[in-house]
């Protein structure tokens, strides 16, 4: 086999993954730089893949039979879907913990057993026709790369998703470290009391975190279900781990979003990795335990270094009430 | 003066604010929780009706079945069974969560215990007898249990490491370990373990696990002691409360942190070696099967308590247990249907805690409350209904009748000699409490001439179930009269 | 005082022995010969897997066939995992009366049979398994198919169409090794038996037609992977196979293979519809028949036809192996192939046909009594209408050929 040959593909491959994990990174990134330790996330990707199938199959019911499939809309009205869905499992998580002052990493955890509970459910059930049609159609948006050499192939056949997603990690970088919007938001996530008493509606502040939070991971757990399957067929499994994964990159970024792009790109290295080294089991599950045992280092590291740049927001995890004061 | 106004104007007050209940009394607490519980039960129901129309019913016979079958005993015990391992795990992590110190591991310290004992109970030399290779499949899981769990532990006292990020990387560093082990263990390529043949427990009341009963008897018995008796659960208690404090009195935090995920660690290894060796007697890598976090939730849901972490154990091994089997009675995948029933149960009761500490208030203007006021006593006489002052002197009353009674009951408890003894009268003494206060209630109206009349007993339903109206009409009443004052000023 | 603790002590431990010996377990329906049949069935996961799929369709076939000899519908009991609780499924189906128990995991073969051996009167039928053989446990049966009687007539039509892409001249020179013979690829799950047994079969299917053929497998150590099994797809796509077949239950292969533009034979699921470009050919079991077997056997009091030390192998005569082919030409084509393995005059492991280490085999010992031993004890070379050939599933259902022939090479 052409090293070269495989080297492509395999490049091409990862970043494809890294998309998924940038959207979930860059989601939980928002929720977590306003304090919350949102455990929900690989349940919010389930629904948000939910939402893409639900979206695809409304708009296939809405087109009458004789009229063609547009292959725009076949992708985006899904998306949209998955946005919705997505921000509803973020407005889910943030009642719970802001409204009815729920611990975190509980409600987080049932969010997330429910989330794959219902989403698995309802995609297995969704009707299958004109799926193939969908199909076609929706290869389209992902443009062919054969003709585009070695170079086209790994940075020109992905699909808008990619790029997409590498846009919204630079436009949170900006907005969290340059606005002031991101600055009130780093402050509710390091000490809800000082910018409470500062006028900033931490409340409000949450809320909206979680709801944007959860839209962007509900995009990339669409971007998966729809990207696999080309729309064509109806199972969904394994998006979850792409959730858990991706808390692990937010911890591996060290909370910013420009090195999750990079560490998103890492980690989805790691875990296709197996499937292209051939290797007796030890090497199989070695490169397995790889991006779990990176993050855990990142994680020992900063915490004994102690460096503010690098901490957790001091915040996380805590819910803010205001009696409480 | 101006930007004063506007700022003014674009405070936007929702309408209705949250504030932390006080003193609320133990039965209206217990009644929240209960109305939670048969609620979530509802809940799935219904979500089960919309799912295939028709099976409300056949949803709770099912579930019934499955758990409550008196013509089979195995189905009681494979239940207690359940609750047993749930109890297990939700213990371990009391002492842990008591000191703030957020455990969520359980799923990987268990795992990894599965995996020791699955190891020496497999590939120990098979001429030793089946206790040997038991209780050697016992401590080496306890050992795994406990390194598993000090690791986080360690990093948590000396670098402040935060434990939940880590925990959650040991569950994942856990899992792949249990796959590799599978797939060095099981040269065959089926990769599967099948059952073990030595290092099991037999058969007893048609179940294999139902020592985990009794061990989960003991552990509650010694987890009670250890948090309420022990000068360790005491230390546990004060640097949950505060760090700084326990630092103040002089408790070395650092010790406290890695003894009790000791603790933990070790009962961790004892639910692992019972889950390989006597429920399952097999192992693969999804063996725990998510009951780590179940057992988390359970943990939180009872307020660490070990009597609370009890009732939902058993209430959360009903709803897997017998959701299991409704599936099939419905056509749906056991496994998809059980999580998403758990799902609700837990985000039910969890609403449902809400409502136990905290209260929704809604922003009025001082005048409309006085006017609220003045309407409410008026509205009292009228349905003859005690008002607050009234109560509060009422229940002073009963207050120290009732404490005279209990205080005899108490002495009558302490003059008992015999140690034992004196344990059970005290349990009969908490059992009996509702029912002796109860019937202190009775003595003291009937000495009151206080008689309970089912007419004035209607009246207080009524008075309660206006009460809405009631409300909706005393907000228009105000209006109107707002609306003629201020027509009264302009003209 | 110690004399009433003492007291109570005894009382409640006689109470709780009174209770256990009262309470009584779970008793199985005696069955009797010419009542209805009341099924049950266990799979591990639900219709969501082409696999599982496959056996709870073939259930309501079976069950619609068999009409009034049956009580009411199977119980079909969905996502059962291979632990503890396919025991209790078990349990459960017989405290609901059922007769008969299937099941479709090779790991749920310890608890059907642990629960076999416990409720002697509900026979228990378990597929893929292996130990019926030396478990001598009369209620407890193994079934499988001549699945690979289906891989070989659809890999013969996979060579149909090789020979008609070598004849277009569509192949490509990454197509062919260097000693000129054309690449194909495999995707299996694990490297036992069964998969050994799968792909060996389809490999010479195809080199029955274009007889230059070398092949890869790769393997993903799971039978449900979809990205492991899209990545394999890939990779043996780059390393220049020119078709592509796999054994494992996702649409990660055939996915792949569509968007590449490769030919693709699949196992379970007819791709027709959603690998229209790319599908060839398609084999699966069919379970109907078994089932049907079993039930009948019952109703009327006899030994279930065709089974063989509580073993049942379906053949194509029986319809337990299904097959169809993309291409009408072909599919007659290939029909005539079936008809031959009918007669018996084609053997779909006929030792002429393959070497190993450069020799044609005459003897070869396989471990078809899987007591965990591995260790080979049975002759499986047999000689028969003038053909020697390895007499695949006819000493136990599930295959034993776990032979790498020349021309397969595995990849991991």
């Amino acid at each position: 086999m052409n090293f070269f040959d495989t080297a492509v593909s395999f490049l091409s491959l990862a970043i494809k993954f890294s998309t998924v994990f940038l959207f979930g990174a860059t989601g939980e990134i928002i929720n977590q730089k306003s304090g919350h330790l949102n455990m929900g996330t690989p349940g919010i990707m389930y629904f948000g893949a939910l939402g893409g199938v639900l979206g695809e199959r409304i708009y296939i019911m809405c087109t009458p039979a004789e009229m063609p499939l547009n292959s725009v809309l076949i992708v985006l009205i899904p998306v949209l879907f998955a946005i919705i869905f997505g921000a509803f499992g973020g407005l889910i998580f943030s009642f719970f913990t802001v409204t009815l002052h729920c611990n975190q990493n509980v409600t987080g955890l049932t969010l997330t057993t429910l989330g794959v509970g219902v989403s698995c459910l309802f995609i297995s059930g969704m009707p299958m026709d004109r799926m193939a049609e969908a199909g076609l159609q929706m290869q389209s948006a992902f443009p062919g790369y054969k003709s585009l050499g070695w170079f086209g192939e790994i940075f020109l056949s992905q699909s808008w998703f990619t790029y997409l997603g590498i846009v919204i990690a630079i436009a949170t970088a900006i907005i969290i470290s340059k606005t002031k919007v991101g600055l009130n938001l780093r402050a509710v996530g390091e000490n809800a009391a000082a910018a409470d008493s500062a006028g900033i509606n931490v409340n409000a502040y949450r809320y909206i975190a979680t709801i944007i939070g959860g839209a962007i991971a509900g995009i990339g757990g669409a971007f998966y279900e729809l990207d696999k399957t080309k729309g064509m067929f109806n199972i969904a499994d394994g998006i979850d781990a792409f959730g858990w994964l991706a808390l692990c990159i937010v911890i591996f970024s060290m909370w910013k979003p420009l090195i999750a792009i990079f560490a998103s790109f890492g980690f989805a290295c790691l875990s296709i990795l197996p499937s292209f080294v051939s290797g007796n089991d030890y090497i199989t599950y070695g490169l397995k335990i790889l991006p779990y045992l990176a993050t855990l280092l990142v994680l020992i590291i900063t915490s004994i270094i102690n460096s503010k740049k690098a901490q957790a927001p001091a915040s996380l995890g805590v819910t803010y009430f205001r009696e409480d004061r | 003066m101006e930007k004063v106004v506007s700022k003014e104007k674009k405070n936007f007050k929702f309408p209705l604010y949250v504030t932390k209940k006080i003193g609320l009394p133990a039965w209206k607490y217990w009644l929240i929780r209960i109305v939670g519980i048969l609620g979530a039960f509802l809940l799935a129901g219904i979500v089960c009706t919309i799912l295939k129309p028709g099976t409300f019913g056949l949803f709770f016979s099912e579930l019934f079945r499955g758990c409550f079958d008196f013509s089979d005993i195995t189905t009681i015990v494979e239940l207690l069974v359940l609750t047993s391992l749930l109890l297990l795990i939700a213990l371990a992590l009391t002492p842990a969560f008591k000191m703030k110190f957020w455990n969520i591991g359980a799923e990987g310290q268990i795992l990894i215990s599965c995996l020791v004992s699955a190891g020496i109970a497999k590939f120990a030399p098979s001429d030793l007898p089946n206790i040997v290779i038991l209780i050697m499949a016992c401590g080496g899981a306890i050992v795994a249990g406990i390194v598993w769990s000090v690791i986080p532990a360690i990093f948590k006292a000396f670098f402040n490491t935060n434990e939940t990020l880590f925990t959650l990387m040991m569950n994942y560093i856990a899992t792949v370990l249990g796959g590799l082990a599978v797939s060095v263990w099981i040269k065959s390529g089926s990769q599967s373990f099948g059952l073990l043949k030595q290092g099991i427990f037999s058969e007893i009341m048609g179940s294999t696990g139902t020592l985990t009963i009794v061990f989960a008897i003991l552990v509650f018995i010694l987890v009670f002691f250890y948090i309420k008796k022990s000068i360790h659960g005491y230390e546990v208690t004060v640097v949950g409360e505060s760090v700084n404090t326990a630092r103040y009195v002089g408790i070395n935090v650092r010790k406290v942190i890695i003894r009790t995920m000791i603790f933990t660690g070790a009962i961790m290894g004892l639910i692992g070696f019972l889950i390989v060796c006597a429920i399952n007697q097999t192992f693969n890598d999804s063996i725990v099967g998510g009951k780590g976090f179940t057992g988390v939730l359970i943990a939180w849901l009872g307020h660490f308590e070990p009597g609370e972490i009890l009732l939902f154990s058993f209430l959360a091994a009903v709803m897997e247990q017998g959701t299991t089997t409704a599936a099939s009675a419905v056509s749906m995948s056991s496994f998809l249907f059980s999580s998403i029933c758990t799902g609700i149960f837990f985000f039910v009761i969890i609403a449902c805690e809400f409502f136990s500490s905290y209260q929704i208030k809604a922003h009025h203007n001082k005048e409309f409350m006085s006017y609220h006021g003045e309407q409410k006593a008026l509205r009292r006489k009228k349905y003859s209904v005690q008002d607050p002052s009234e109560k509060e002197q009422y229940r002073k009353d009963f207050a120290a009748f009732f404490i005279t009674i209990k205080n005899e009951k108490l002495e009558k408890i302490k003059s008992e000699k015999n140690g034992f003894k004196r344990f059970v009268k005290t349990i009969g003494y908490k059992i009996s409490y509702p029912f002796s206060w109860m019937k202190a209630r009775r003595t003291f109206n009937k000495r009151n001439n206080k008689h309970f009349s089912f007419l004035n007993l209607m009246k207080i339903f009524g008075y309660g179930i206006t009460y809405p109206v009631f409300w909706i009409t005393c907000h228009i009443r105000f209006a109107k009269l707002n609306k003629k004052a201020m027509k009264g000023e302009n003209a | 005082m110690k004399k009433s603790f003492v007291r109570t002590f005894v009382v409640t431990v006689l109470g709780i022995g009174a209770l256990t010996l009262t309470a009584c377990d779970v008793k199985a329906k005696e069955y009797v010969a010419g009542e209805k049949v009341k099924i049950g069935l266990i799979t591990l996961h639900d219709s969501q897997s082409t696999y599982d799929k496959n056996f709870i369709d073939a259930m309501s076939v079976a069950a619609k066939n068999l009409g009034a000899r049956i009580d009411g519908d199977p119980i079909i009991k969905t996502g059962i995992n291979e632990d503890q609780s396919c025991f209790n499924a078990a349990r459960d189906l017989v405290k609901q009366g059922c007769n008969v128990i299937f099941a479709d995991s090779f790991g749920h073969e310890e608890y059907m049979l642990k629960a076999a051996k416990k409720w002697p009167q509900v026979q228990f039928c378990h597929a893929t398994g292996t130990q019926a053989l030396t478990a001598k446990q009369s209620n407890y049966h193994n079934a499988f198919a001549s699945i690979y009687e289906g891989r070989f007539l659809a890999g013969y039509a996979a060579g149909l169409k090789l020979q008609k892409m070598v004849e277009a001249n569509s192949l490509k020179e990454s197509n062919y090794d260097a000693n000129g013979n054309i690449k194909l690829g495999y995707v299996g799950a694990f490297p036992y038996a069964e998969v050994v047994s799968g792909f060996t079969s389809w490999y010479l299917g195809v080199k029955e037609v274009v007889s230059n053929v070398v092949m890869d497998v790769t393997f993903t150590k799971s039978w449900y992977d979809f990205n492991a099994e899209e990545a394999g797809a890939r990779a043996l796509i780059n390393g220049g196979a020119a078709l592509v077949s796999q054994h494992a239950d996702s649409m990660g292969a055939p996915g792949e293979c569509e968007k590449q533009g490769v030919p693709n034979v699949t196992y379970n699921v007819e791709t027709k519809d959603a690998c229209p470009n790319t599908y060839v050919a398609y084999s699966r079991i069919n379970w109907a028949p078994y089932y049907e077997a079993v039930v009948n056997a019952m109703f009327d009091g006899k030994a279930i036809a065709g089974e063989n030390n509580n073993n049942y192998t379906g053949t194509i005569a029986t319809g337990s192996v299904e097959y169809n082919v993309a291409d009408a030409e072909d599919l007659a084509k290939v029909k005539l192939i079936e008809a031959e393995l009918k007669a018996g005059t084609r053997k779909v492991f006929d030792c002429s046909k393959f070497t190993v280490g450069g020799k044609n085999l005459t003897s070869y010992t396989a471990d078809v009594e899987d007591m965990g031993d591995f260790a080979p004890e049975s002759e499986a070379i047999k000689t028969e209408n003038g053909i020697t050939f390895f007499d695949e599933s006819a000493k136990r259902s599930a295959p034993y050929f776990d032979i790498i022939i020349d021309g397969i090479t595995k990849l991991n």
